[in-house]
Parts: structure tokens; C-alpha cells; sequence
């Protein structure tokens, strides 16, 4: 492993068998007879470096393997075949020096006891890593601060909002001040405001500490905003790795929109849609047909054209709906 | 680890005594059996010297330790098995201490309110019935039945613990989870002394685990032979030991197919 590399994956896969059930009185005597299970490859021989300080987003539409491939990296799964090493360990070995170089933040699930004030149950994380009382206030304090939760501490964790209940997720997640940090779905369910506040936070903790960060978030707009590399996973295998301004230019597409012809002249065929709002033709066209396009809409009396690179939604659904992409950015 | 043992065990506390109605009502509804069972064994005692070989006293004791020893000792911890099978077990091990560890640490903090609760009411219940409970017969056999006892709150978990870990495997429980608790209810001496039993069932019993839980700890507080205390202290120990050997190979295997559900 490379020095300055924080997680190497090579050929990883997953694979399980889920029970078949069967419908109706004939499958219920039929599954007990003779239950049935089908295969699911939720990862298949996946690949790619992190580099040390590196903040990278999985996406993936449901069942694509992100959170998986996240267990995985984080110790809890073990893989059916292939290698990872993080912070040059393996992880589902979960050795101690491991589990303390790495955070872990389940959008969905609580690491903090409920009964316990926010302090307390942040405590309680911080002594399972040994540290000192005088290390972990200084660190309490550090992260109170710059998540604005010093008025909270002394609220059970019950009473916190979603939003409030995340912020101390995350302080416990980091407390112990990991050099990797996994989240997983971290903004799912929060308003505008806190998702800004967590981006805000998680991209300061990336800068001041060097955090090495990964992610998976179906909101575009969390890796938009922090991850300046996205790997793109579709049915268990990756289908893009890279930054997000290859991903969009490795999409073949451009938004072009035409103003100045009519809506009785057809451009249905190049791709493109009638607006009645804006009373232009716009729509995506692949790069190598806009020269022909072109010539055709000055012919036909176009006022202007505008060529732009596509919103990152439609390009990802593009990949999704076209089954991937297969680029190496 | 101490000050994370100590802290797990503080705040467990803490947790178990929040809800002080709940505690209250818990424990009530513990006592009812009792003063029943007091009632009970009054009545049956009427023109008979002893049952079995045991007194009125001995076995009215005998009953008592065996309540005092169900709040205490673990006997289906079932947020185990609930864990693995929901992926809650997913926040216990990205972190180092073990969570098995962990959970018997929060066990014997809920084990100790509820004797210091549940112990102190049923101590003013044999006051209001003199003369029923006995002390032991010595110091030493107080003590040697403490042991014994913290041994059974040992060997309780990790049997209860070995059939939780099951849900590496089954989504459900119940059957197993049944088994158990019918062994353990019928053969650890909770429901009758095992001396109860016929002489050659009560011989095999008494090589299997689930004696130990509650039937020797009473019998070593109520006065046994050296030869006997040695051998049931023998056997226990080889239990804990062949138990938590059979723990640490399931959970290693268990993590290997460990689905981790849930986001």
C-alpha cells in the first residue's frame, strides 16, 4: 500500500442467498417442503483507491451496493472474495488499531443511548477508545463548538431533534478523532439548514484534521458540495470513477436550447422538446451530432443556441437508466 | 477498559433507575409468587416434618435464594439475539470493546438494582413471616454461596449468550429461545431442588450446566459436605470454561455470516 493511500480495494464481492417465498397455499406448502433461495450479488469485484485526505461520494441507485461496499470497509461485513485494507489494516479483522482510526455515521441508526444526556452518551463513546478525561473534554468542547451544540449537552438524547440527534452522531463518530470517516446517508431526513450545517462541518473537519472521508448519499447536491471525486456503483459494480466534471463530460451529452424557430418546425427527431414556457426547443443531444445541428437551426432562422453541460441528476439517471457507463476518469 | 467497565456500569444504573414507577411496579409484581409461595409452603409443611429431606425452613429458604437469584442471574437476555438480527449489532463492533463483554457489564448493572430493590422488599416479606428464612449455617457458606453465585451469573449469560448467537444464522428465535428456557426453568433447580428429582436423573442433572444457575448456589448456602462443594465448584468452573470456549468459536464464526442489516 502506497504511503499517502487510505483505503485500497481490490476484486472485492459480496454475495448472499435470500429465502424465495412463494405465494399463495400451494407455495406455503411448497416452502416448507422445499424452500427455495436465489443468489444476490450485491458487489461484484469492485476496485479503487483513496487517497489520504481524500473525500470521496458513492451513489448508486437502491440496491447498488454502496452501503454494502461501506459495511464492508468499515469491519462489520465480511467480503465473499477479493482484498481491501484501510488505514493498512483489513478490516473485518476489526483489529483495535483499526477500529480507532475509523468513524462511522449510520443516517438510520443511533449510536447514542437514549436515556442518557447528549454528554453522557458521547462520553460513554469516547472511554470505549481509552481516552483520557482531559483528551476527550478538550475534544467535547473542540467539536461542541464547532457543531454549535454547547447548549445541548446536558438534553437526553431522546429529547434532541433529528438534526440535533445527527450533530452528536457525528461528534461521537469523531470524538476519538479518526483518520477515516465513513457516512452513510448522513443528511437522510434532515431540513435544508441542517444539511448545510453538517456539509459545513464535515468539509472543516476534512480541512483542519485531514479526515479521509467517504460517503454515500442519494442527495446529489451533499456530493456536489463536498466531494470533489464521485465513484458511481450500478448493480454491485462500478461504472464510474472520478471527478464530477469528467462525469459530466464523460456523459455524451449536452443541453442545448434554440430559440428563434417555431414550434411547427419538428426538431423532435435531434433530441429536442417544445417549451411553451420559455417558447424554445430544448433537449440533449450527443456532442458529435451538434456540428449537423447546428447548420440545420441557422438554416431554419435560429435567433440563438445555448450548448451546456447537462445537471448532474439527469446525466447519473442517464447511467442508471443505460445500465453504466464505463469510464475510468 | 476499567473506567469504560465502570462507566458502562454507572450509566446502566442510571438507565434501570430512571423509570422508578416501572421499577416499583416490577418488583411487586416479583414479590406476589413469593408471599404466595410463603403461603403456600406453610400450609404444606402442616403435620410434616420435611419434603425430601428438606425442612420447612430449608426449603422456604431455598425458594428465597431462588428468587432473589432470578433477578440476579441473566436468564434469557433476549436484546442479544434482537441485535444481530436487526444489524443494532453494527454500532457495538465498529468500536474496540467487545460486545459481549459490553452487554455483561450492563447485565450485572441491571442485575444489581434489581437484587438491591427487589432483595429489600423481600426481606421485609420474610419479616413479616419470622422464622421462615434462615441464615446459614456458617460464614463460610454465606460466602462460598456468594461465589457460587457470581460464578452462575456467569454461566447463566454465556449459555443465554450461546443461544442468542444463533441468530447469525435463523431470523427467528423462538424455538431455541423456548428450548433453553424450558431446560434451564426445568433442570436448574428454579421450580424444585434438584434433590427432587429421582436419584439417577437427579445424577445426570447434576453434570449439566443449568444446575449450577440456581439449585447449587441455594444447596452451598443452605451447608454441604467439603467433598460436595469442591465438586460442584469443580463442575461449574469447567462449564464457564467450556462455555465461553464455545462463545468466543460462535461469535467468530457468526461475524463471518453476519448480515449487518439496516443503513
Amino acid at each position: 500500500m502506497v504511503r499517502d493511500t487510505a483505503i485500497v480495494v481490490s476484486n472485492l464481492s459480496k454475495s448472499y442467498k435470500v429465502a424465495i417465498q412463494r405465494s399463495g397455499w400451494a407455495g406455503i406448502a411448497r416452502d416448507f417442503v422445499n424452500r427455495q433461495y436465489r443468489q444476490v450479488e450485491a458487489l461484484r469485484g469492485i476496485s479503487f483507491e483513496v487517497r489520504k485526505g481524500e473525500v470521496v461520494g458513492l451513489i448508486g441507485p437502491n440496491g447498488a451496493g454502496k452501503t454494502t461496499a461501506l459495511k464492508i470497509l468499515s469491519g462489520l461485513l465480511h467480503p465473499t472474495s477479493g482484498s481491501a485494507k484501510v488505514a493498512g489494516r483489513v478490516p473485518w479483522e476489526r483489529h483495535r488499531d483499526f477500529l480507532c482510526s475509523i468513524g462511522m455515521v449510520m443516517g438510520q441508526r443511533s449510536q447514542l443511548w437514549w436515556e442518557l444526556s447528549a454528554l453522557d452518551a458521547v462520553l460513554l463513546v469516547a472511554r470505549a477508545y481509552g481516552l483520557t478525561p482531559k483528551l476527550v473534554r478538550k475534544r467535547i468542547e473542540e467539536l461542541a463548538y464547532i457543531l454549535a451544540v454547547q447548549d445541548l449537552m446536558t438534553t437526553p438524547v431522546r429529547n434532541l431533534s433529528l438534526g440535533e440527534r445527527m450533530k452528536f452522531e457525528l461528534m461521537a463518530s469523531l470524538v476519538h478523532n479518526p483518520a477515516i470517516l465513513f457516512l452513510d446517508e448522513p443528511t437522510l431526513g434532515l431540513d435544508l439548514m441542517a444539511q448545510r450545517a453538517l456539509r459545513g462541518f464535515l468539509r472543516s473537519c476534512n480541512e483542519q484534521y485531514g479526515t479521509t472521508i467517504v460517503l454515500t448519499s442519494h442527495y446529489l447536491s451533499d456530493i456536489q458540495a463536498l466531494c470533489p471525486r464521485a465513484i458511481i456503483l450500478h448493480q454491485g459494480s462500478i461504472v464510474f470513477d472520478g471527478n464530477l466534471d469528467a462525469l459530466r463530460a464523460a456523459s455524451q451529452l449536452k443541453l442545448v436550447q434554440v430559440q428563434g424557430i417555431p414550434e411547427y418546425v419538428d426538431l423532435n427527431h435531434w433530441g429536442l422538446q417544445w417549451e411553451a414556457s420559455t417558447l424554445c426547443w430544448k433537449g440533449a443531444v450527443d456532442p458529435s451530432q451538434l456540428g449537423t445541428l447546428l447548420r440545420t437551426v441557422i438554416d431554419l432562422g435560429m435567433v440563438s443556441l445555448t450548448v451546456e453541460d447537462p445537471p448532474l441528476e439527469d446525466v447519473i439517471a442517464k447511467i442508471y437508466a443505460e445500465g453504466g457507463l464505463k469510464v475510468h476518469a | 477498559m476499567l473506567r469504560y467497565v465502570a462507566d458502562v456500569l454507572k450509566l446502566q444504573i442510571r438507565r434501570s433507575t430512571l423509570y422508578r414507577a416501572n421499577l416499583y411496579f416490577s418488583a411487586i409484581a416479583e414479590l406476589i409468587p413469593l408471599v404466595g409461595l410463603l403461603l403456600y409452603l406453610g400450609g404444606a409443611f402442616r403435620g410434616v416434618a420435611s419434603i425430601n429431606g428438606y425442612s420447612d425452613v430449608e426449603l422456604t429458604t431455598y425458594y428465597f435464594l431462588g428468587f432473589l437469584l432470578s433477578g440476579w442471574v441473566p436468564t434469557v437476555w433476549y436484546e442479544v439475539g434482537l441485535n444481530i438480527r436487526t444489524g443494532d449489532l453494527n454500532t457495538y463492533l465498529l468500536r474496540p470493546p467487545h460486545y459481549l463483554v459490553h452487554f455483561a457489564v450492563r447485565q450485572l448493572a441491571v442485575s444489581l438494582v434489581y437484587v438491591v430493590i427487589v432483595g429489600s422488599l423481600g426481606i421485609l416479606v420474610c419479616l413479616a413471616f419470622p422464622g421462615r428464612v434462615t441464615l446459614p449455617p456458617n460464614p463460610g457458606n454465606l460466602l462460598l454461596s456468594l461465589a457460587a453465585a457470581l460464578m452462575a451469573f456467569q454461566l447463566a449469560y454465556q449459555l443465554g449468550c450461546l443461544a442468542h448467537l444463533s441468530a447469525f444464522w435463523l431470523d427467528d428465535l423462538k424455538g431455541i429461545l423456548s428450548a433453553t428456557y424450558l431446560l434451564q426453568t426445568l433442570l436448574s433447580g428454579q421450580v424444585f431442588p434438584i434433590d427432587f428429582l429421582p436419584s439417577t436423573l437427579a445424577s445426570v442433572t447434576k453434570v449439566l450446566p443449568f444446575a449450577y444457575i440456581y439449585w447449587f448456589p441455594a444447596r452451598v448456602y443452605l451447608g454441604t459436605t467439603a467433598a460436595q462443594q469442591l465438586q460442584g465448584f469443580a463442575v461449574m468452573g469447567l462449564w464457564i470454561i467450556v462455555t465461553g470456549l464455545a462463545l468466543r468459536a460462535l461469535w467468530s464464526k457468526g461475524l463471518r455470516v453476519y448480515h449487518a442489516r439496516g443503513g
